[in-house]
């Protein structure tokens, strides 16, 4: 009982904390606005603003990447679904690829081009903030 | 059955090309059509379908698989009718029936990766055509490039992008209503070309800017009577495509014309006409959002020189997000404008054409409720008011009655995965 309550407020602070938008510290890109972010995971953009290659890698399906793509692309979960169906089936784009967030980190890490939207408790020394959304 | 399509040996020049089921489904990439059991074949499917679950399938690295499927109950509530859930079949729902063979399809889609740029795609969707038939066809095939500066190039076979749902006709799930908006989208029987086709990302400020082109040829036959049959045939089609967007609000116009040869062929074998036409078409989409309301309304004009009424569609549809609940209200209007007889060129010698019973429309008013009831998956529930004239898109006439409104009743279930 006790650990269920724990993970409950750990989630809760997760989903009241700012999402950081992160890549690697290896990366020449500095900072990144709002419509940028929205572009790039919304697979509008396949590149960074100073032409370098962009990946997009998503965290697994969780309140956090909810609550990011509500901020970023003001669209529910259903209304993003209903767009990748749209990108999907007329070969216009994909979704990007799913981690969970223990491979995430590491993934970001040691790949420069990656890049994904992660917790403030997540943050680690590898990666560099990109974008902060407050909440 | 539409008179048009049951009296032989008339020929009538008024009836619009859209009107019969697009030539595609008896060409290009045409397997066997199989007579199936229908009912065991299509529960099985879906089942499959939920089984496989709401995500992609990644056989390997470099191979994708995504799907979509829709299965539907319809009826109607009077007499003298059928309704069809898409104009190219040629049977419908009749009253005091419950059919679910007119609104169930499947599409498979495959994507091989050669790297993470260049990719080849095939897209075949299952569906009932007519006569209780299945067929399934290749709705598209082609080799992509994209580049790093936004631009992708693709080769092969597209649906033309005259509407949103001109590209998204089979995938139920993509639209907040259980039909596309409107019931047919191409111009002259063009639903298809096969060519090139770039597509340019951008943006101006938050404007968020995309640029369709494509170039290519189309190959079209459409029925005309029981046996005759009209077919256009271009190697220049054109189409250009702007969307601007910002935030959640779109708006898009298109261009589309080709220079086609026209062949109109009688129930005997003769031709009536043959000559060169120009089809044209111009359309204009806007999707606008403010909290949970969403307001969708597009319009298109269309012109088949000498053989072929002028077009206009015309939709407008709103709904209200409310969690995973979407109410909504439709309204559609197809009407085609008459020609003389006078103003179609035929060739020296042809016997006279019958007269044309005048202009042709379709308005349905649509109310509905979509329901998100697990990922990526929702079910519908839409009645549809219609009124129809005879040789009306959607609503077959089994009587002699010129002018006849009906009401449908629809609940379907959409997928992908």
């Amino acid at each position: 009982m006790k650990r269920a309550l724990f993970l409950l407020w750990l989630g809760s602070v997760a989903a009241w904390s700012d999402i950081l938008v992160v890549v690697s510290e290896r990366s020449t890109v500095e900072k990144l606005d709002k419509h940028t972010v929205q572009r790039i995971f919304l697979n509008k953009t396949r590149s960074f603003p100073n032409g370098e290659h962009v990946e997009v890698v998503d965290g697994m399906p969780s309140l956090l990447k909810e609550k990011f793509y509500r901020l970023v692309t003001d669209k529910s979960k259903d209304q993003l679904r209903s767009y990748w169906a749209k990108q999907v089936f007329t070969g216009k784009g994909k979704p990007p690829r799913q981690m969970d967030s223990a491979d995430l980190v590491v993934y970001l890490s040691q790949n420069p081009d990656a890049i994904s939207f992660i917790s403030v408790e997540q943050m680690s020394d590898s990666l560099k903030i990109l974008f902060r959304l407050k909440q | 059955m539409n008179e048009a399509v049951s009296s032989a040996t008339a020929i009538d020049v008024s009836l619009p090309v859209p009107y019969a089921f697009p030539a595609y489904f008896q060409r290009l990439l045409r397997y066997n059509t199989v007579t199936m059991k229908k009912h065991t074949i299509s529960a099985l499917l879906f089942l499959l379908l939920f089984t496989i679950g709401s995500h992609a399938i990644e056989l390997e690295e470099h191979l994708r698989i995504n799907g979509f499927a829709t299965v539907g109950l319809s009826t109607i509530a009077d007499e003298g009718q059928e309704f069809q859930a898409y104009t190219f079949q040629r049977d419908g729902v009749r009253e005091g029936e419950i059919n679910y063979v007119n609104n169930t399809l499947f599409g498979l889609q495959a994507e091989l990766l050669f790297t993470d740029a260049f990719s080849a795609t095939v897209q075949g969707v299952v569906f009932n055509d007519y006569a209780k038939h299945y067929d399934i066809d290749a709705d598209w095939a082609y080799l992509s490039y994209r580049t790093d500066f936004d631009l992708t190039v693709r080769i092969g076979k597209f649906r033309l992008p005259l509407f949103k749902s001109s590209e998204l006709t089979y995938v139920g799930y993509a639209r907040t209503w259980i039909r596309p908006a409107l019931p047919f989208y191409g111009i002259g029987g063009f639903e298809h070309f096969t060519g090139i086709e770039a597509i340019y990302n951008t943006h101006l400020a938050t404007t968020d800017l995309t640029l369709q082109a494509g170039y290519g040829s189309g190959d079209e036959r459409t029925p005309a009577s029981t046996t005759g049959y009209r077919e256009f045939k271009s190697d220049n089609l054109l189409t250009t495509k702007l969307t601007l967007e910002h935030e959640t609000d779109s708006f898009s116009i298109t261009y589309f014309r080709g220079d086609s040869d026209f062949r109109l062929v009688d129930g005997q074998g003769t031709l009536r006409q043959d000559t060169t036409v120009l089809n044209q078409m111009i359309s204009v989409e806007a999707e606008v959002h403010y909290e949970g309301l969403g307001v969708e309304a597009g319009v298109g004009r269309g012109w088949v020189d000498k053989v072929q009424p002028d077009e206009l569609l015309l939709y407008a549809g709103a709904y209200y997000q409310i969690d995973r609940w979407r109410p909504y209200l439709l309204y559609s209007s197809k009407e085609f404008q008459h020609k003389t007889v006078d103003s179609l060129r035929l060739p020296p010698g042809a016997p006279p054409l019958l007269e044309s019973p005048g202009d042709v429309s379709e308005d349905i008013y649509s109310i509905g409720i979509r329901y998100d009831f697990m990922e990526q998956a929702d079910i519908k529930l839409q009645i549809d008011r219609i009124h129809g004239m005879r040789t009306n898109p959607q609503l077959l006439f089994s009587d002699d009655e010129d002018d006849r409104e009906t009401t449908a009743f629809t609940i379907a279930v959409d997928m992908v995965f």
